[in-house]
Parts: structure tokens; sequence; C-alpha cells
């Protein structure tokens, strides 16, 4: 866990783990041979498994309060982020979710205007330290937007992106390893297998995100965050990324933002729901979803505004 | 009948003799507008037609052979020789000079304007660009001719007083502003998205805009430069002015050399006779010069479809 030491340690770390055990190892023995039928059986597994299990303290955002020059979006907000958890934000849209997200990977820097109070820890590193290396935060917090943004260039370019920018002189044969397996875990790999070189802006909206999935996985994040990512795509292409997501938990930890209360059930095991720039509520999906403890909550739930 | 529909009877039903009048109106103003582009046309058509007629006549008297293969141009004299060469070399050397100053200052300009700059600088900058674009080309001749040359020639003291070099440099310094403003305008274009998804994945910003902005707007850049290329080609003033009137096939920039315009300048201000050779040349030379920039903007029209990158 380097996050300050610039150096040799942040070239190498993200590449130790090689052979990602968890989703590649399911998807060759067939499990999931069927990409929108085991769903179901599936999260009732995985949520099985997260109440026997522990789960650790990842990130924690304390007493967040962010500005624009439009005034301040965020207030207060307190929230833990889990260990091989995928958490879902909710709330109406400008409500604050996307800047939300943007803090954890501090993208939002990006934006003149933009400022912030509070800490945000990620493993013991309060990630706006001035000694914080930005480029290593951002590869341990990957991201993908809202829409397919891929890079304009071949698909296995847009992969390797990152990883060239880590390691200027990796070897060939070492960079395709990486492609194939980010590419295999974005469940990209057999629609794209023989044309690697052609352009990424060749594929359709929703291949276009699972590119931009794969291109986010190959730089080995520990956080991935999606900012509604199924917003522009299709229902088949929406229920082939939240498979991807489920599989993905066993070995990240996901923030996902979404518009669908529906998806936000099926696949996270805790929501936080924000409204006008504060966090109203958050904890388990399934109580939350029954029995909400806030009025707001329950409105937004019921379909009531938003 | 109550008072709304009187109003919409006064409105809607209007006189015949008005009716009338509005009519001749709009055909008047579809005449006026039509002859503006027939005029136009009909001058680009005209131009076109007298290019080809008296470049016509010149080659019934100069073999194609000769004017394409022979080493000399020298209309204006005795001897005369019609050998394009010369003056094909004098451009070449001016495009590639100023390409050479002007391609990568522009580019670097216009990264530094899309990516680096805060959005002040950029307000003061950018405009500051475009004055230099608006500068009459007669200053930067004379720029080239009473301050770059005599600063060359500290470094080198045997160049020639009118030599390709200095014009080069400064019709380099003149197309500056077409490539930063008009690739700028391609970079800033690229979607806001693609650089955020390069800062995401831990790039810097010199990355980002290397190897995501610039291939983004990859189409536009090219466009500029072929746009400034064909600019450098037709440029006169500053050639006339600085790099002499000695047709010489050389590729030296050190010496005195003479592009196709600044022949065609040097013919004009003569008391050339209308129908002599000389005064063909003129037009023979006019259209090669004619076909080399209609040849850049098609091959610039190919390159920017083959690189246009398609974002929703
Ligand atoms: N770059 C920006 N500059 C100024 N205001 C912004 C900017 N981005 C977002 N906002 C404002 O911040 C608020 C929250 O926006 P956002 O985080 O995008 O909400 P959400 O993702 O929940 O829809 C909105 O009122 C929006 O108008
Ligand atoms: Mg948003």
């Amino acid at each position: 866990m380097i996050l300050k030491d610039p150096a040799k340690d942040s070239i190498k770390d993200p590449f130790v783990p090689l052979t990602i055990p968890g989703a590649l190892e399911k998807n060759r023995n067939g499990d999931q041979k069927s990409l929108l039928g085991n769903q179901k059986n599936l999260l009732k597994g995985e949520k099985a498994s997260l109440k026997n299990q522990e789960n650790s303290l990842r990130m924690e955002v304390k007493n967040l309060d962010a500005w624009y020059s439009s005034g301040q979006v965020l207030e207060r907000i307190n929230l833990p982020i889990f260990e091989n958890e995928i958490l879902a934000l909710i709330g109406p849209s400008g409500c604050g979710k996307s800047t939300f997200l943007r803090c954890l990977n501090r993208l939002n820097d990006l934006i003149k205007s933009f400022r912030l109070q509070g800490q945000i820890k990620l493993d013991d590193f309060d990630i706006y330290d001035p000694g914080i290396d930005l480029a290593i935060l951002r590869r341990k917090v990957g991201m993908v937007f809202q829409h397919p943004n891929p890079f304009p260039m071949s698909i296995f370019d847009n992969v390797a992106f990152g990883v060239r920018e880590i390691n200027r002189r990796i070897k060939r044969t070492e960079l395709a390893e990486i492609v194939e397996e980010s590419l295999r875990q974005a469940s990209l790999w057999d629609e794209v297998k023989d044309k690697l070189n052609v352009s990424g802006l060749s594929l359709s909206g929703g291949q276009q995100q699972r590119l931009c999935i794969a291109r986010a996985l190959a730089v080995r994040p520990e956080i991935i965050m999606l900012d509604e990512p199924c917003s522009s795509l299709d229902p088949v292409s929406t229920a082939h990324i939240e498979e991807l997501l489920l599989m993905l938990r066993a070995d990240y930890t996901i923030i996902i933002v979404t518009h669908n209360l529906a998806q936000a059930r099926r696949i996270s095991h805790r929501m936080a729901f924000f409204l006008s720039g504060r966090l109203i509520e958050h904890g388990n999906t399934a109580e939350m979803s029954i029995r909400p403890q806030c009025e707001e909550t329950e409105n937004y739930l019921c379909g009531r505004f938003g | 009948m109550n008072v709304t529909e009187e109003v919409r009877s006064v409105e809607f039903e209007l006189p015949a003799a008005k009716v009338r009048m509005r009519k001749i109106k709009e055909r008047l103003i579809y005449s006026a507008l039509l002859g503006c582009v027939l005029i136009s046309v009909l001058t680009t058509v005209g131009i076109i037609l007298s290019l080809i007629t008296e470049t016509f006549s010149f080659f019934q008297e100069v073999p194609l052979g000769q004017f394409l293969t022979d080493t000399r141009w020298t209309p204006l004299f005795a001897d005369k020789h019609f050998g394009i060469m010369p003056l094909v070399a004098g451009t070449l050397i001016i495009l590639v000079g100023a390409s050479l100053v002007a391609l990568p200052i522009g580019l670097a300009s216009a990264l530094y304007l899309s990516t680096y700059a805060k959005p002040g600088v950029r307000k003061v900058v950018k405009p500051l660009l475009e004055v230099l674009a608006g500068i009459p080309t007669v200053v930067y001749g004379y720029f080239a001719l009473t301050f770059v040359t005599p600063l060359l020639r500290t470094f080198i003291p045997d160049m020639s007083i009118f030599n390709a070099l200095s014009a080069s440099i400064v019709v380099g310094i003149m197309i500056i502003p077409m490539v930063s403003s008009l690739s700028e305008d391609a970079l800033v274009a690229v979607p806001h998205s693609l650089r955020e998804a390069g800062f995401a994945l831990g790039a810097t910003k010199f990355e980002v805009a290397t190897k995501i902005v610039l291939p983004a707007g990859l189409s536009g850049v090219i466009a500029s430069f072929i746009l400034a290329i064909s600019r450098a080609i037709g440029e006169t003033m500053i050639v006339t002015l600085a790099a002499g009137s000695t047709p010489k096939l050389t590729l030296n920039p050190l010496e005195s050399i003479q592009t196709m315009t600044a022949y065609i300048v040097q013919v004009s201000m003569g008391d050339t006779p209308h129908g002599t050779i000389v005064y063909k040349t003129i037009f023979a030379v006019g259209m090669l010069l004619f076909l080399i920039t209609l040849a850049m903007n098609i091959i610039g029209q190919m390159v920017t479809r083959r690189y246009r990158e398609v974002y929703e």
C-alpha cells in the first residue's frame, strides 16, 4: 500500500497480481455461462457470504463539504466504503452524486472553482494530503464515466494506455497478456479478440462501455467507481454490465452511481441516498429498500419524486 | 361576427395589391442574391478559362517536356529557357523552411492554449496571435529584409542579402497564427470526457495533451497544416522582397532564389507586351500554382476524412 512513494514501488506494484484469481476463474470454469440467467442466484450467494464475512473498511469520508462557483453542492457527508462491496449511490439528478464520486479520485482538482473541506481516507492515507501522488491515487481508484468515452485509438491501445503510462518499456508479450486479461474481465474478449487493432470507436455503445471498464481494470485498481455507466445503454447491454460488476465484486470494491433503483437493488450490497447535497441515509440495500429510516428516502424509493 | 374574428380577417386577408407588391419584392430579393452568387461563380470560371487558354497557347510554343525537364528558367533573357524546375525548387525551399518554423511552433501553441493555459491567459493570447495574421504581408517582407536578414548575416556572413532562409523563416512566422488558431479550435472541440478519462487513469497533462487530445483532434490539425502550407506556397510579398529574383535550381537556402509567385510579380510589374511568350509564361506558372493548391485542398479533404473520429 504505497501511496506516497512515487518511484519504484509504484511502477511495479500494480503488476504483482498478474492473474486475478476470482473473476477470471469463475468465467473459465463456466459458472457464468448464461449471462442473463444466473443473476439472481449469484446475488443471493453474494449476499449470504457478505453477511458471514466481516468486511474491512477501505475508504472513509468524513465531514465532506464541497463547493463550485455556483455554491455549496455537498454538505457534511460521512460515509464508509467497505472492501469488496458494491455501493450504490442513488438520488435525484443534481444532488451531488457525480461530485461526490469525483472527490474520491480527486478528478475535481481539474475544475478551477472547486473547493473542498473535510477528510477522505483511503486505508491510512488522507487522499487530499499534499504529498499524495495523484497518478497513483487515480490508478488505485479507477473510474468509468456516464457516456462511453474510448480514446481515438485501437481497442488494444485503449486498454494498454494506462499500463504504458505506468511502465513505458513493458514487454509487448506482457502487455498483450494484461490487455487480454482485462478484456476477459470486462467480458469483451470474445467479441473483440479478432479485431484488437480496430478503432475503439467502431464498437457498439455497450461494447464501448465494457471497453472503458477494461481500460480501467488494466491498471489494476482496487476501487472502481462508475458514474451511471448504463444510462446510455440498451437493456441487454445494461444486463451485461450488471453481470460483469457482480463478477468483479469478488476482487474489487465497486461504487456505482445509478438512476435506476431496480438496478441498485439488483446489484448493490449497500445504498447511499443523496438529496440536494446531503447524504440522507445509507445502509444495507435490502433493509433500506424494505424499511427506509427517513421519509425522504421512502418518498424517493416509492417514486414520489426525482 | 365578433371582435376577434374581425381582427383575424384584417391580419390574414391582405388586399390584392399588397399581395402583388410582396411577390415582386420576393422576386427582386431572389434575383439580387442569385446575381451575387453568379458573379463569384462566373469570375472563377473566367479566371480558370483565361488561365487555360493562355496556358494552352504557351504550350504550343514551348513543349511540355522542356517545361518540365529543362533546368534553367530564363524567359527574360536573350537565351530563353523555360524549365520550371528552378521556380519549383525556390517555392519548395520556402515551403519547407516555413513549415519547419510554423508547424511545430503553431502546434505547440495550440496544445498549450487548449490544455495548459488558464482561461485568462487564453483569452489574451489567442486574439494576440490572431493579430499576427492581420499584419499586411508587405510589413513582413520588410521585417525579413531589414531585420531578419541582417541578424542572420551576423551568424552566416557570406549569405547573400536576398536569400531563401530569411524569407522562409518570416513566411513561417506569418502562418503560425493560422496553424495555432485552427489547430486550437480542433483540440478544444475534443470532448472533455476524453481528457477526464485520461486523467482518471493517472496520466499527466502532457500525456493527455499528446496522446489523447492530439490524436482525437488530428483531422483538424492536419487540415490547419495543409491550409497553412497552401498559404506559404501562395505567399508573394515576403518572397518578392526578401528572397531575391534569381531562378536557380538549388536547395541551398542561403542563396538568392525565386519562387513561382515572385516570378509572376516580376513579369506583371514590367511592361511586358500582351501576347508575347514572356506574357504567356505567367499564365503557365499561374496554372501550375493553381493545380498545386487544388491538389493540396483535395489531399487535405481526403486526409481530414480519413482521420475524422466520430463522437456522439
Ligand atoms: N463543473 C461545475 N461547475 C459548477 N457547478 C457544477 C459543476 N458540476 C456540477 N455542478 C453543480 O453541482 C450540483 C451537483 O451536480 P452533480 O454532482 O453532477 O449531480 P448528480 O451527479 O447527482 O446529478 C448541480 O447543481 C450542478 O449544477
Ligand atoms: Mg451525475
